[in-house]
C-alpha cells in the first residue's frame, strides 16, 4: 500500500464527508442490529404469555421505523463516500492531466498515447473504485462482522463461539483461494493476449496470408489458442468452483451447526425460541459482509498498483520547467533575431536518433531563412528547440541575443508562430481551430488571416462555413486545406517569428505561390524560419541552409547554391524534372 | 481508441438473444443436464429449509420426551448434512458445466468470427483499421464470456429459485404468504424505476466518457501544438469542464445506485416485519406453529439473497448486448469478392498474363488503373516502372485478386481470374513485398507460413538456393530462431532474403516481386542480386523495381503513368524513344549507374 497513501492528499478536502458517512455507515448496522433483539423480546413475550397485540404493533412498527431510519442512513453512507470518490477521481484526473501538458515531446515518446490513456481512465476508475466501493464495503464488513457477533454472543456466547468456528475457514479460504484465482487468471490473461497478438499479426498481414493461402491454417493455429483458452479458463473454473462451493458449504452448515447445538439447548430449554430465531438472524447479517471483505482486499490491491502507474504521470517533472527563464528576461518584447551558435544536439525517438552537429546562423530581424535537406536530417528537431520543445544546450541558440534557456518558454512562445509538419487540427469547428492561440480575436482578424493562406473560398464553401467541424466528428479535409488552416492558425498570432515546417506539401504549385506571395507582405519586418522539401517553396528566401545528416553542407541564397553545383543544384536539377512528370 | 464503437445497446433484445442462443444448439445435453442440476440444488435449498423447521417442530412438540427430542435432532441434522454435502457436490458441476458451455459456445463464436474475417477481402482490411477488428476478437467476445459464465445462468437460477419460494410459500401457508410478498408490487416497480434510470444514466455518461477521452487524445496526440500556441491553460478547463460534467452525470447515476441497494434492504426489513406482525399474531392465536413461522423466515431470506446484485448483473447484459450486437455486424459481413466459392479449381502450369482495357478503382469514381492492356508471356519477366502511386502496386493486386476489377478483363493462362477458385491461382503465385512482414514464431515457421505441404528438405534447400542459409546459420538457433517483434533483429537485407525463401518454398509459376527500396549493404545487395537471378529463371515474373541492375535484367519494361501504360519495350528501345521513362531514368536511376 506504499503508493495508495498518496491519494490521501485528495481525500483530505472530503476528509468531514467521509468521517460523517462512516458514522452513517455505523449507524446503520447498529439500528439494524435492534432488529433480532426485538424479534427475540416479541418471541419471548409470546412463549411467556405477556404479549398483547397492541404491544405487538408496536414492536412491528419500531422495526419498520429502524428499518428506514437505517436505510435512510445507508443511502447517506453512500451518498458521501462515493461522491466523495467521484469528486477525488476527478481531481486527480485534472492534475495528472495539467502536468501531461508540461511535458516535453519525448515523455510522449516514453508514454505512447495508448499508455496515458489508459492511466487516466482504467487506473484512476481502480483508485475511486476503492475509495468509494472499498471504504464502503470495508468499513460495512467491519461493523457488521463486530455488531453480529456481538449479537451472537448476547444471545448465547457458547452458540456463537460454535457456529463462528465455520466461519473463520471462510476468511481462510476466501484468502488462499483469492491468490489461487489470481495465479490462474494471470494465466488466462497471457493466453488471451497470445489470441490478441495473432490475431493483430493476421490482420496487419493480411495480404501476405491471403498472398500465400494461409487463411486455413491460420484458422487451425487460431483454433489451437483458442483451445488453449479455453482449458486456461476452465483450469480457473475449477478453482472459483470450488471456492464458490466451499463458501456456501460453509454457510450452510453453519446453519447444520446452529440447528445442532442450538437444537440441544432449545430441548434443555436454555435457549428460547426467541433466541433461535435472533441467533439466525445475526448470522445471516454476517455473511455477507464476509465475502465482500475477500472481494474488498484485493480492490485495494489493484488500487495500490494503479496509483503508482498514476503517480507517473502526476510526478513527471517537465524537461523545461514553465517557470524557467531569468526574472528579467520573463516576458521581453523580443525582435526575432536569431542565432544558432555551433549548436550540437543529439535527440531519439525510440529506436532512431538523430544528431545535429555545429549548427550555426544567423536571422536577423525581418529577414528569411530557408532550410531543406533529405528526411531525416534533423530538420524538423530545430523547430522544436527553436520552441523549447525540448531543451537546447545552453548559449547555443539565441534570441535577441539572448541565451534561449534564459526565456520564459511561454514569453517565447507567445512571439512564435509555428506551423508543424503534421498539420494536426483539433475536431472542433473551424473558427476554433483558427483563434486556437488567440481566443479573443475579432471576426475580422481571422477572415484576413484565413484569405492570407488562401483558405476563405474553400471555408466559405463548406455548408456551416467557419462553424463547419472538422476531424473525427465532422468533415474530413485534404491535407492542403488542414495546411492553409494551419498556416492561419500560426498567423491569427501575429507572430514576431514565424516557422514553417514542411508547411506546403501538401498544396499544388499554384496555390503554394498565391499563399507565397500572401505571406509576403504579411512577413514584413518579421522573421522567418522555412523547412521544405520544394525548392520552389524558398528558392526567394534571404538565405538557405542545405542540411545533410545533421550538418550544413551549403549555405546562401538561391543562385549562389545554383552555381555551386553540389547537393542544392542537384536537387532542384532533380524536382525540375519531376515537375515535368506530374 | 475508436469512439464509434461506444455503441449503446439496449439490455435486452429478442433478436440478439435468438440468435445467441442459436449457438447452444450443439451442447443441448449439456443444457439439460445444467437445468436438471438447477432444478436439484434448488430442491435440495427448500428441503434443507423444511428439514430445518421440521426439527425445530419436533425439538418444540410438547409431547414428546427429551431423549426422542435428541434422537430426531440427530437424525434430521445427520440428513440435513448430507443433503448439504450433495447439494454441493451438484451445485459445482453445475457451475463447472456451465462455465463448460459459456466457453465452448464464446469459443464457437471466436472461430467462427476469425474465419469469417480470414474470408473477407483486402478491401475490407483498408477499410477497418486493425485495432478495431482486435478488440471484436477479444474484448467483444469476452464480454459475452463475462455474460455466460456470470450472468445469463444465474440470472436464470435466480427467477428459478425465487418463483420456487413463492410457489412453497403458498402452499404452506397462503395467507401467511400473502402478507410476507405484499411488498412485492413495491419492489418490482423499484426494480423497473431502477432499471430505466440505470439505463440512462448509463448511457449519458457512456457518451461523457467517449467526449472526455476523445478530447484527451487529441490532446495527448497534440501536445506539442497545445504548447507551442499556449493553451495549456485554455484546453485544461476545457478538460475540466468535461470532467466534471462526467462527475455530474455520476454523482447523478450514484444517486440511483446509492438508493437500490438499500431499498432492497428496507423492503427485506419490512417483509420481516409483516412476517412477524401477522406470524406472532397467529402464534397467539393458537392459528401457527413457531417452526412454520422459522420456515417462512428463512424463505424470505433466500428470496432477497439474489435481488442484491441484479444491479451488477444489468451491467453485464448491457454490455454484453452491445458487444454481441457489434460481433453479429462483423460476422454478417459480405466477402465483396464475388463467385470465389464457385471458381474453377485451376493447376496454373504456363504463368500466362494478360490485362485487357482494365480499369480500376479503391473508391467509386477515382480511377487508379484506366485502360490498361499488356501481355505477359510464360517465363517471360517483366518490370514495371513509374512514379509512386502511379498505380504500379494495384497492378500486382489485381493479379492476386485481392480486389475485383470494375471493367476489363484479366486473364491467367487464358482463364478469366474471375473464374479461378482464388486458392488454386494463389497457391501458384509467390509475392515478395518491398517491407517483408514477418509474423512471431521461428524463421522456418515464417519460411513455411503454415504450408504442411512444404518439408524440412525443401525448406533447407530453399534456404540455400536464394542464399540465405549463410546467415540463419548465424543464429543463435538455426531456422528453429525465435522472431523478435517483427523482425526487429534482422536487417532489411536478411529479410528480403527471407521472403524469397518464403515465396520459393511453395514453387510458384508467377512471382510477384516488389524491390525493396530501403538501402542495403553491398554484400547483402549481391547475395539477393543473385537470388533474384535464380529467382527469375524459368518463371513468368511481375517486378516493381527501383533498381536499375533489375530493370536492365528484365525482357521487358511496362512504364505507368497516372494510371495509364505509356511505354514498353527494353530498357534501349525505351531510352530511344526519350518520353517518360528517359525522364524516370534520369530522375531515379540515372545516379546508380556509376
Amino acid at each position: 500500500m506504499k503508493h495508495f497513501y498518496k491519494i490521501n492528499k485528495y481525500v483530505a478536502p472530503y476528509k468531514g464527508k467521509m468521517i460523517l458517512g462512516i458514522v452513517a455507515i455505523i449507524a446503520a448496522n447498529v439500528l439494524t442490529a435492534l432488529v433480532p433483539i426485538l424479534t427475540k423480546r416479541i418471541f419471548d413475550d409470546i412463549d411467556r404469555g405477556s404479549m398483547t397485540m397492541p404491544a405487538l404493533y408496536v414492536m412491528v412498527a419500531v422495526i419498520i421505523l429502524i428499518a428506514v431510519v437505517s436505510g435512510l442512513m445507508q443511502i447517506l453512507s453512500r451518498l458521501l463516500i462515493m461522491g466523495a470518490s467521484r469528486r477525488v477521481e476527478t481531481a486527480l484526473r485534472n492534475d495528472t492531466f495539467a502536468n501531461i501538458q508540461k511535458q516535453s515531446p519525448s515523455f510522449f515518446v516514453k508514454y505512447r498515447t495508448g499508455d496515458i490513456m489508459s492511466r487516466l481512465t482504467g487506473d484512476i476508475e481502480s483508485v475511486r473504485m476503492a475509495i468509494g466501493f472499498g471504504v464502503t464495503f470495508i468499513i460495512n464488513s467491519f461493523v457488521a462482522f463486530v455488531i453480529s457477533i456481538g449479537g451472537m454472543s448476547y444471545v448465547n456466547t457458547r452458540l456463537a463461539i460454535i457456529s463462528l468456528a465455520p466461519l473463520i475457514i471462510i476468511i481462510f479460504i476466501v484468502r488462499k483461494l483469492a491468490a489461487l484465482m489470481h495465479e490462474y487468471s494471470m494465466k488466462t490473461q497471457i493466453q488471451l493476449a497470445a489470441i490478441s497478438s495473432r490475431a493483430q499479426e493476421n490482420f496487419s498481414g493480411a495480404k501476405v496470408i491471403k498472398a500465400f493461402t494461409q487463411e486455413n491454417s491460420e484458422i487451425e493455429h487460431m483454433k489451437k489458442l483458442n483451445l488453449d483458452y479455453l482449458n486456461c479458463n476452465m483450469e480457473l473454473v475449477k478453482v472459483t468452483g470450488i471456492g464458490f462451493t466451499v463458501l456456501a458449504l460453509v454457510t450452510e452448515i453453519g446453519i447444520g451447526v446452529i440447528l445442532w447445538f442450538g437444537g440441544r439447548d432449545v430441548i434443555s430449554g436454555s435457549l428460547s425460541k426467541g433466541d433461535f430465531i435472533a441467533f439466525n438472524m445475526f448470522y445471516f447479517a454476517m455473511l455477507w459482509p464476509m465475502v465482500a471483505l475477500g472481494w474488498t482486499t484485493s480492490l485495494f490491491q489493484r488500487a495500490n498498483t494503479a496509483m503508482e502507474r498514476i503517480c507517473e504521470l502526476l510526478e513527471a517533472a517537465p524537461e523545461i520547467p514553465e517557470s524557467s527563464g531569468d526574472a528579467a528576461t520573463q516576458c521581453p518584447v523580443l525582435k526575432g533575431d536569431i542565432e544558432f551558435n555551433g549548436l550540437d544536439f543529439e535527440y531519439s525517438s525510440g529506436q532512431s536518433s538523430f544528431k545535429l552537429q555545429n549548427i550555426s546562423f544567423a536571422v536577423p530581424h525581418g529577414r528569411t531563412l530557408a532550410i531543406i535537406g533529405t528526411t531525416g536530417s534533423g530538420k524538423t528537431t530545430l523547430m522544436n528547440l527553436l520552441s523549447r520543445l525540448v531543451k537546447a544546450p545552453d548559449n547555443s541558440i539565441l534570441i535577441d541575443g539572448i541565451d534561449i534557456n534564459k526565456i520564459n518558454p511561454g514569453a517565447l512562445r507567445d512571439c512564435l508562430g509555428v506551423v508543424p509538419q503534421e498539420s494536426f487540427l483539433f475536431s472542433d469547428t473551424i473558427r476554433n481551430n483558427l483563434i486556437f492561440g488567440r481566443p479573443d480575436a475579432s471576426d475580422e482578424e481571422m477572415r484576413f488571416a484565413a484569405r492570407i493562406s488562401r483558405i476563405s473560398v474553400d471555408i466559405e464553401a463548406f455548408p456551416e462555413k467557419y462553424g463547419q467541424v472538422v476531424g473525427e466528428r465532422g468533415i474530413t479535409l485534404s491535407g492542403g486545406q488542414r495546411q492553409r488552416i494551419a498556416i492561419a492558425r500560426a498567423i491569427m498570432k501575429n507572430p514576431r517569428i514565424l516557422v514553417l515546417d514542411d508547411a506546403l506539401s501538401s498544396v499544388d504549385t499554384h496555390t503554394e505561390e498565391e499563399i507565397l506571395n500572401g505571406l509576403r507582405e504579411f512577413m514584413k519586418g518579421r522573421t522567418c524560419i522555412m523547412i521544405a522539401h520544394r525548392i520552389s517553396t524558398i528558392k526567394d528566401a534571404d538565405e538557405i541552409l542545405v542540411l545533410d545528416n545533421g550538418r550544413i553542407v551549403e549555405k546562401g541564397p538561391h543562385q549562389y547554391l545554383l552555381s555551386l553545383g553540389g547537393m542544392y543544384a542537384q536537387m532542384f536539377a532533380q524536382q525540375q524534372l519531376e515537375q515535368q512528370l506530374i | 481508441m475508436n469512439h464509434s464503437d461506444e455503441l449503446v445497446g439496449k439490455a435486452y433484445d429478442a433478436k440478439l438473444m435468438k440468435r445467441f442462443f442459436s449457438y447452444l444448439k450443439p451442447y443441448r445435453l449439456y443444457v439439460v443436464i445444467i437445468i436438471f442440476l438447477i432444478i436439484t440444488t434448488t430442491g435440495i435449498s427448500l428441503l434443507g429449509l423444511n428439514l430445518v423447521a421440521k426439527a425445530l417442530e419436533y425439538i418444540t412438540d410438547g409431547k414428546l420426551a427429551e431423549n426422542e427430542k435428541v434422537s430426531f435432532l440427530i437424525k434430521f441434522t445427520a440428513i440435513y448434512f448430507l443433503m448439504q454435502a450433495l447439494k454441493g457436490i451438484l451445485g459445482y458441476w453445475q457451475l463447472y458445466i456451465t462455465n463448460y458451455v459459456g466457453q465452448k459456445v464464446i469459443n464457437d463464436i471466436r472461430n467462427q468470427l476469425y474465419s469469417h474475417l480470414q474470408g473477407l477481402s483486402m478491401s475490407f482490411y483498408d477499410r477497418n483499421p486493425v485495432g478495431r477488428l482486435v478488440t471484436r476478437m477479444t474484448s467483444d467476445v469476452e464480454n459475452l464470456a463475462e455474460l455466460f459464465a456470470s450472468g445469463l445462468i444465474a440470472f436464470f437460477v435466480d427467477i428459478f429459485l425465487m418463483l420456487s419460494i413463492c410457489v412453497m410459500m403458498f402452499i404452506t401457508d397462503w395467507r401467511l404468504a400473502l402478507i410476507s410478498l405484499a411488498i412485492l408490487p413495491a419492489l418490482f416497480a423499484v426494480t423497473m424505476i431502477f432499471r430505466s434510470k440505470a439505463r440512462q444514466t448509463y448511457r449519458d455518461s457512456r457518451k461523457q466518457i467517449a467526449a472526455l477521452n476523445s478530447y484527451l487524445q487529441e490532446n495527448v496526440v497534440g501536445m506539442a501544438i497545445v504548447q507551442i500556441f499556449r493553451r495549456e491553460k485554455r484546453n485544461y478547463d476545457d478538460f475540466e469542464r468535461l470532467n466534471h460534467e462526467m462527475m455530474v452525470t455520476n454523482i447523478k447515476s450514484l444517486f440511483y445506485f446509492a438508493l437500490f441497494f438499500p431499498s432492497i434492504n428496507l423492503f427485506f426489513t419490512i417483509s420481516t416485519a409483516l412476517l412477524i406482525w401477522q406470524g406472532a399474531g397467529s402464534i397467539m392465536a393458537g392459528a401457527l406453529t413457531f417452526p412454520v413461522f422459522y420456515l417462512f423466515w428463512s424463505y424470505l431470506q433466500k428470496f432477497f439473497q439474489p435481488i442484491r446484485d441484479l444491479g451488477e448483473k444489468y451491467n453485464i447484459l448491457q454490455s454484453a448486448m452491445a458487444s454481441s450486437e457489434r460481433l453479429f455486424k462483423l460476422m454478417d459481413t459480405p466477402s465483396d469478392i464475388s463467385g470465389s466459392a464457385q471458381g474453377r479449381i485451376v493447376d496454373i502450369l504456363r504463368g500466362d498474363i494478360k490485362f485487357r482495357n482494365v480499369n480500376f478503382s479503391y473508391e467509386k469514381d477515382n480511377y487508379v488503373l484506366k485502360d490498361v492492356s499488356f501481355h505477359v508471356s510464360p517465363g517471360e519477366s517483366v518490370a514495371i516502372v513509374g512514379l509512386t502511386g502511379s498505380g504500379k502496386t494495384t497492378i500486382t493486386n489485381l493479379l492476386l485478386r485481392f480486389y475485383d476489377i470494375q471493367e476489363g478483363e484479366i486473364l491467367i493462362d487464358d482463364i478469366p481470374i474471375k473464374d479461378i477458385d482464388i486458392s488454386s491461382l494463389r497457391s501458384k503465385v509467390g509475392l515478395i513485398l518491398q517491407d517483408v512482414h514477418l509474423f512471431t514464431g521461428t524463421v522456418s515457421e515464417n519460411i513455411k507460413l503454415g504450408n504442411s505441404a512444404i518439408t524440412d528438405e525443401t525448406m533447407e534447400s530453399v534456404i540455400e538456393y536464394v542464399n540465405a542459409s549463410e546467415f540463419i546459420s548465424r543464429l543463435p538457433g538455426g531456422f528453429k530462431s525465435e522472431v523478435k517483434e517483427r523482425g526487429a533483429t534482422f536487417s532489411v537485407g536478411e529479410k528480403q532474403l527471407l521472403s524469397f525463401a518464403r515465396a520459393l518454398a511453395i514453387d510458384p509459376k508467377l512471382l510477384i516481386l516488389d524491390e525493396a527500396t530501403s538501402s542495403i549493404d553491398t554484400e547483402t545487395e549481391q547475395l539477393i542480386q543473385q537470388a533474384m537471378e535464380k529467382l527469375i529463371k524459368g518463371r513468368t515474373s511481375i517486378i516493381i523495381a527501383h533498381r536499375l541492375s533489375t530493370i536492365k535484367k528484365a525482357d521487358r519494361i511496362i512504364v505507368i503513368h497516372k494510371g495509364r501504360m505509356v511505354e514498353e519495350g527494353t530498357h534501349q528501345e525505351l531510352l530511344a524513344q526519350n518520353g517518360i521513362y528517359t525522364k524516370l531514368y534520369e530522375l531515379q536511376y540515372k545516379m546508380q549507374n556509376k
